[in-house]
């Protein structure tokens, strides 16, 4: 398998309300970000200072244009804000709609922590959203068959 | 991604057509034909785009610009100019949410003024020569 580099544009974040079954694509994105990281546990002791990781955290960034009437398979803004307020909890999956060998796929549990939208002047309307990761999450790479 | 040029000449074509201000005033594309000298016309100039996609959309912010030319023997105040702008602007940006209709497969979401220029006045061929350059920019959705 060749060294390459991730294309851009092309990883994007779905996110599923039956457990993964089916994935809607959040639509119109112009970013996501994750942010990783694990609790640093103060494991010092009279033999000296340490360290020991601890807690896996992960939050998921995301930043759209606001599409209505979004066809099957899509979802944008307001019907974010509906799970949100529903408390729902979801799957995401960060992948690469149209995949080569190797390209990596993501899915976890999360639910929404926060939604902003932005109806500023001579701009399209847009939303960010905050998607908290619950547990850890699935890391695979998509293998052509 | 979709050619937004020809939907937006025509949409511009349609909404300059018909203006009525002493008479009324002929619109071109690009150029004046070379057989004619009218004493006021509109021309609209070739449509540039840039891009303002999404990571799933090949989305454009088109810029037009509408020249506005008026001729006077002697004297020539600018009125003329104002009064064809005055009716442009009702044409294309009446308000502050106007769209243009630009067909299937493609959504005007904006139109912005980003331009108005009127030049100094000057003489031309024993006329008096005022011209009115408006801008006008499109976000335009590529469904």
């Amino acid at each position: 398998m060749a060294e390459r580099k991730l294309l851009p544009n092309s990883v994007v974040l779905a996110l599923s309300d039956d457990g993964g079954t089916t994935f809607d694509t959040v639509v119109c994105l112009t970013n996501v970000s994750t942010d990783a990281t694990v609790d640093e546990i103060d494991a010092d002791s009279f033999c000296g200072p340490d360290k020991q990781p601890g807690t896996f955290n992960q939050t998921i960034t995301a930043e759209a244009q606001h599409l209505i009437n979004p066809e099957a398979g899509k979802i944008s803004g307001f019907n974010l804000k509906i799970k949100m307020i529903a408390k729902e909890t979801l799957k995401y999956k960060i992948f690469t709609p149209v995949p080569q060998d190797g390209d990596p796929i993501e899915i976890g549990d999360c639910f929404i922590t926060n939604l902003g939208d932005t109806y500023a002047l001579d701009e399209v309307p847009s939303f960010s959203i905050t998607l908290a990761c619950k547990g850890l999450p699935d890391i695979s790479t998509y293998e052509e068959s | 991604m979709r050619d937004n040029n020809k939907p937006l000449r025509k949409a511009y074509l349609t909404a300059l057509s018909n203006i009525n201000v002493g008479g009324v005033i002929p619109v071109y594309y690009a150029s004046l034909p070379p057989d004619i000298d009218p004493n006021s016309y509109i021309v609209f100039y070739p449509v540039n785009n840039v891009s303002s996609g999404t990571m799933q959309t090949q989305d454009t912010d088109a810029t037009i610009r509408v020249e506005i030319h008026t001729f006077g023997y002697q004297q020539n105040t600018g009125n003329d100019a104002d009064d064809i702008a005055a009716v442009v602007f009702q044409r294309l940006l009446p308000n502050t949410t106007s769209t243009l209709n630009l067909g299937a497969g493609l959504q005007c979401l904006s139109t912005e003024l980003t331009d108005d220029r009127t030049e100094p006045f000057d003489m031309q061929d024993g006329r008096k020569y005022a011209r009115r350059i408006l801008t006008f920019r499109h976000k335009i959705f590529h469904q």
